[in-house]
């Protein structure tokens, strides 16, 4: 009850549960379509390879042997392996660049969980030893008498250290340790999913320039055929099966341009490495700037060009007076905790200041110069 | 040529523009010390954030009001903010400022509001 308390945003119109999610159902099913149809398009690579694979073996042994060979069944050319079969240069790059960028993603996402858990469970140890603190200081602060029974077992019932700690952590802890841990899990399996799609669709592309060269292989065969064919005996049929019309090998054709295999599985490793860095970088940079940071009060700057640029008797009379008003309604707003009015106000007085600063009469100078 | 001068001198401290007057108004009509925000939350839209103090330094400048800064506890620290005041002569510019916006109401058949 106490956590369902505390995390509930008032004014949310969806909760904020219902957005994760929302969020991590699509990813997975955008994860789950990309691993299908890559899959699709690996085995209908591979039908088609080791159809090829067996009219060429065919046509080796009708030329070398002189007899006929089974006739082999053409296999559809299914549209997913044709696609996959030596893809526009363009947009096999494309497609690397983009499961690159999903291992970096995912990587990142993955360590940004983990280092959000690490924060959590430190948060909640420092909240557990304050609370600890603050009960032996009340526990010190007894009479003599009532001090006696710290020494008794049922007091700790009746005022426990752990107890208390463990429930107020209830309220906090748990429920974001395991909201972060669900992420964090939904990373990994997504990297690893996307991971495995990919390396699906470049062995798919493997497969794809694999049947290129056997066509061009097939091709040269049926040629030597052909030009064999009056010392071939005249019961060889034709044997080989034609090729279909829109296949126009080439020898370029059968040149990868994308890495595959474990090179391929080497860049996704190197990109979720990558990502997993940068989530370090962030964290350490949020640390850093988390112990160093002195926010400036609104309008330090702003007083500092002034003071610069204004007569000392100016600033005081003129500048600092709004920069006072500036500052009263701005705290007054973070004290109401809305943030977002604060900003407001900065912005409001940001252009109050320069309307001051004598700006509205270089604006009227220039909309004069203009209208002439 | 000095007496010219003088004469000019004294129109331009006598001048009040509208919004002057409306400055003047609010601290002799209502609380005898204001501070600027108040004075625009007083004017009804009248008197705008940005521009009231440019408005306060040029009549400190002419003698129409004075200032200080709040009186504040010693820890406090940040900039505080300025109390405004009339001076006589501001009261009298007020005086001569209403006199003649009636007689010119007058001259042009309109009733004082």
């Amino acid at each position: 009850m106490a956590t369902n308390q505390v995390h509930k945003i008032p004014n949310a119109i969806v909760p904020a549960w219902v957005v994760f999610g929302i969020v991590l159902i699509s990813t997975a099913a955008v994860c789950v379509t990309v691993l299908q149809r890559t899959n699709a398009r690996k085995q209908a690579a591979e039908a088609k390879l080791a159809n090829l694979t067996e009219q060429v073996e065919a046509a080796e042994e009708s030329l070398r042997f002189g007899h006929p060979a089974p006739v082999v069944e053409e296999v559809p050319i299914d549209s997913d392996s044709s696609t996959a079969r030596g893809e526009s240069f363009p947009l096999e790059l494309i497609k690397l660049f983009t499961y690159c960028l999903l291992a970096l993603a995912s990587g990142f996402l993955t360590v940004s969980s983990l280092f959000k858990i690490r924060a959590e469970v430190s948060h909640k140890l420092e909240r557990d030893r304050l609370l600890l603190e603050n009960q032996l200081a009340i526990a010190r602060s007894l009479p003599a008498s009532a001090r006696l029974l710290l020494h008794r077992p049922q007091f700790f019932t009746k005022f426990p250290n752990v107890g208390v700690s463990r429930s107020t952590a209830a309220v906090t802890a748990p429920s974001e340790l395991m909201r972060l841990a669900a992420l964090m899990c939904c990373g990994i399996v997504l990297s690893a999913g996307f991971i495995y799609a990919a390396r699906q669709h470049f062995a798919a592309v493997q497969h794809g320039y694999e049947i290129q060269s056997r066509r061009i292989e097939l091709k040269k065969l049926r040629d030597e055929i052909n030009a064999n064919r009056p010392s071939l005996p005249a019961s060889v049929p034709h044997i080989i099966v034609e090729l279909p019309d829109e296949v126009v090998p080439s020898p370029s054709d059968s040149v990868s341009y994308i890495p595959t295999g474990p090179i391929l599985a080497l860049i996704l490793a190197f990109f979720a490495i990558l990502g997993s860095l940068l989530a370090v970088l962030r964290f350490a940079i949020e640390v850093r700037m988390a112990a160093n940071r002195i926010a400036n009060a609104p309008g330090a700057r702003h007083l500092i060009l002034v003071d610069f640029l204004y007569s000392p008797r100016t600033v005081e009379e003129t500048f600092k007076p709004i920069i006072a008003d500036w500052r009263l309604e701005y705290f007054n707003a973070l004290a109401e905790k809305r943030k977002h009015k604060a900003r407001w106000i900065s912005i409001r007085y940001s252009y109050r200041f320069a309307l001051a600063m004598g700006l509205s009469h270089a604006y009227a100078l220039i909309r004069q110069i203009v209208r002439r | 040529m000095e007496n010219d001068a003088t004469i000019n001198a004294g129109e331009n401290v006598l001048a009040l523009s509208r919004k002057e007057a409306i400055i003047l108004e609010l601290l002799l009509s209502g609380k005898s010390e204001m501070f600027g925000l108040e004075m625009v939350d007083a004017s009804n839209g009248s008197l705008k954030r940005g521009t009231i103090y440019v408005t306060l330094q040029r009549m400190k400048e002419k003698g129409f009001l004075d200032s200080k800064p709040e009186p504040r506890a010693m820890p406090e620290i940040g900039i505080p903010r300025r109390l405004y005041r009339a001076t006589g002569l501001g009261e009298r510019a007020l005086n001569a400022h209403r006199a003649a916006k009636a007689v010119w109401l007058a001259d042009l058949g309109i009733a004082n509001a």
